[in-house]
């Protein structure tokens, strides 16, 4: 039988810093059939693991498009994150996954595309937004707005630039220091540039939960409808597989049945946007 | 066909059954009972009320061996052991039908599987209801599942077989061939009973209801009700490494919603922080949230989670507190006083 919790070892083929707490780890896997059939949708993510410090459930932040390699963008936030960020070039890690169900992405052809990602919430949003870029014909008008603290909690930095040669990309940082002359405040409030139309818009809303809950509501009073609102719900996880039951909101695993969900589907879903 | 055995031939059958399984069966603890793996045939005690943990702990252990790792060598434990749960009471193998529902889901759990998939079930029929019991309400006061059911008939014990595997035992020369009349059918009276008509509709409606706060007032977060629960799954993935940090094991080990850090995430941000939200996250997880994914109630009725609880938090209380609308505001009193004015890890 089958163990789903076997994982797979995998080598980190480069490790970029993005800002002095968030690393990007280029990775591949050791067994090249694994690599192979390694398919995986934006928002997915996997189980990066270490033994002895045990496993985390990261997004994977590559686009498909990218072959023999995934990306993972983490932040150094716990004891296995924190082991991560202690690793380098050539050190194995352990995966398990994809998990989750991921983004939409035929369904949202030749809509309008309106992503709005606060902090590392960019991260997953980036391998969607990475591939609509490369089919731009099948979609509508991109635009990303993008929030983070401070200017140095800001991370593709470099790739934000290069999109904004293609795309509309606003950032706004919470607290600026002299240098930045961006603008200042939650990311909410770049939402007043979007005064287009927005019937045929969909919305990609990545964020800490306190900036998910607002954007949304904002969202909502410039007329997006529940089922064109697409967010992701943060959980503690530890399976990933909906067993474990940490993820657990109503009668939904977010492991499993999410972690991408429409406004719709999360709206009177207890404890969804605590 | 029916089968019968009599009383003291239940040793001997036992210990024709331990040559090949681990019998796993209800034994005297001072005043309790629990499930143990037996070593003489004698301990076995057919007539008991519920033990103190559900027979669920050998299919989910409390700690279990996930793999092994040795200088990144991963290793899975092997368990081929044949397993027979002998006198298991029918709300306790209902459960494990529920549990089936989770580990058999997309996603098979083959540390479940494996050991299922060795298990025989031997039912025994309650003789009356316990104190705490509320089986007949929930429904699971009825047997599902087994392999061979026995019913107490006075010197015998009626047998009915469920499978292959229960006829096959039935074989055996030290039971007779039965009557259907012989069964007696026994009228239990249940002291604690749970209503649950239109109880998900309720209990949706009451989200907000001031009772859960009450209830978050009251509860001290020991976890002793999930622990207890024979349809409780949730666990913990703990790594421990040996003394050369080059060898260890990955493990999960029972946890619980009702434990502060549960749903807490890296950073620190807790999405289930108030102590009410988890008292909640126990009931509505039983009485709904399983119901919207398996279509069932996640309660067998078996009363444990209403012993165990030292502070008197009592299931069926509550589902009938829900209906009495509004009219609640005495009920649930705390011993400690407001028991959230304390900092207990900061909730």
């Amino acid at each position: 039988m089958e163990n789903p919790y076997l994982p797979n070892l995998a080598v980190i083929n480069d490790v970029k810093e993005l800002t002095y707490d968030t690393k990007l780890f280029v990775l591949s896997f050791k067994d090249k059939n694994v690599q192979e059939n390694f398919i995986y949708k934006p928002g997915q993510f996997v189980e990066i693991g270490v033994f002895g410090f045990g496993e985390a459930p990261i997004s994977i932040t590559s686009s498909p498009f990218v072959k023999n390699c995934f990306e993972l963008c983490i932040k150094n936030m716990g004891n296995v994150t924190n082991k991560l960020h202690r690793m380098k070039k050539n050190d194995n890690v352990y995966i398990r996954g994809p998990y989750g169900n991921g983004f939409p992405f035929d369904e949202v052809k030749n809509k309008d595309v309106l992503f709005v990602a606060g902090g590392i919430g960019l991260a997953p949003l980036r391998g969607l937004i990475n591939e609509m870029l490369a089919h731009r014909n099948s979609f509508g008008k991109i635009q990303v707005l993008y929030g983070a603290r401070t200017p140095e909690d800001m991370i593709f930095t470099d790739e934000l630039k290069g999109w904004g040669e293609k795309i509309k990309v606003l950032t706004i940082v919470d607290k600026g220091d002299f240098r930045w002359k961006g603008n200042v405040g939650v990311v909410g409030t770049l939402l007043t540039n979007i005064k287009d139309e927005t019937k045929n818009t969909v919305a990609f809303v990545c964020g800490p939960p306190i900036m998910i809950k607002f954007v949304i509501k904002d969202l909502v009073k410039l007329g997006f409808k529940d089922e064109v609102i697409i967010t992701t719900l943060e959980r503690k996880m530890q399976c990933g597989i909906g067993n474990c039951g940490h993820c657990n909101i109503g009668g939904k695993y977010v492991c499993i049945d999410g972690p991408v969900f429409t406004y719709k589907q999360i709206k009177d879903l207890p404890e969804a946007l605590e | 066909m029916f089968r019968k055995i009599k009383k003291e031939n239940i040793v001997k059958i036992v210990e024709i059954l331990m040559k090949d399984y681990d019998v796993l069966a209800p034994v005297r603890k001072e005043e309790r009972f629990v499930f143990e793996k037996i070593k003489k045939p004698e301990e076995v005690i057919l007539d008991y009320d519920t033990t103190i943990l559900p027979p669920k702990k050998f299919l989910l252990p409390p700690i279990e061996t996930m793999m092994k790792f040795d200088n990144s060598k991963i290793g899975i434990p092997e368990n081929n052991k044949k397993t027979i749960f002998f006198g298991i009471h029918p709300c306790d193998l209902n459960a494990i039908m529920l549990l089936d529902m989770v580990e058999y889901d997309d996603y098979k759990d083959p540390y479940y599987i494996k050991k299922r998939e060795n298990s025989i079930f031997v039912v025994v029929e309650c003789k009356e209801a316990g104190e705490y019991c509320f089986c007949e309400s929930m429904g699971t006061d009825v047997p599902k599942g087994y392999d061979l059911f026995l019913t107490d008939i006075g010197n015998y014990y009626f047998v009915e077989t469920g499978s292959r595997k229960g006829e096959k035992i039935v074989k055996n020369k030290l039971f007779e061939n039965a009557d259907k009349n012989e069964k007696i059918e026994r009228k239990k009276n249940f002291v604690r009973k749970v209503n649950l008509e239109n109880l998900e509709e309720i209990l949706k409606e009451k989200f907000d209801d001031k009772i859960w706060e009450q209830l978050g007032d009251k509860c001290l977060i020991c976890g002793a009700c999930s622990f207890v629960c024979p349809t409780c799954y949730c666990y913990s993935v703990k790594d421990v490494v040996g003394l050369t940090l080059k060898n260890g094991e990955r493990n999960r080990v029972w946890d619980s919603c009702q434990l502060v850090d549960f749903a807490r995430v890296a950073g620190g941000h807790n999405f289930r922080g108030k102590r009410s939200a988890r008292v909640q996250q126990f009931i509505y997880h039983k009485m709904l949230y399983f119901m919207e994914k398996y279509s069932s109630f996640a309660c067998v009725g078996c009363g444990r989670c209403i012993r165990e609880c030292p502070v008197d938090i009592d299931i069926t209380d509550v589902t009938k507190k829900l209906r009495c609308n509004g009219k609640c505001q005495k009920h649930f009193p705390s011993i400690l006083g407001k028991v959230s004015d304390f900092s207990v890890g900061g909730d």
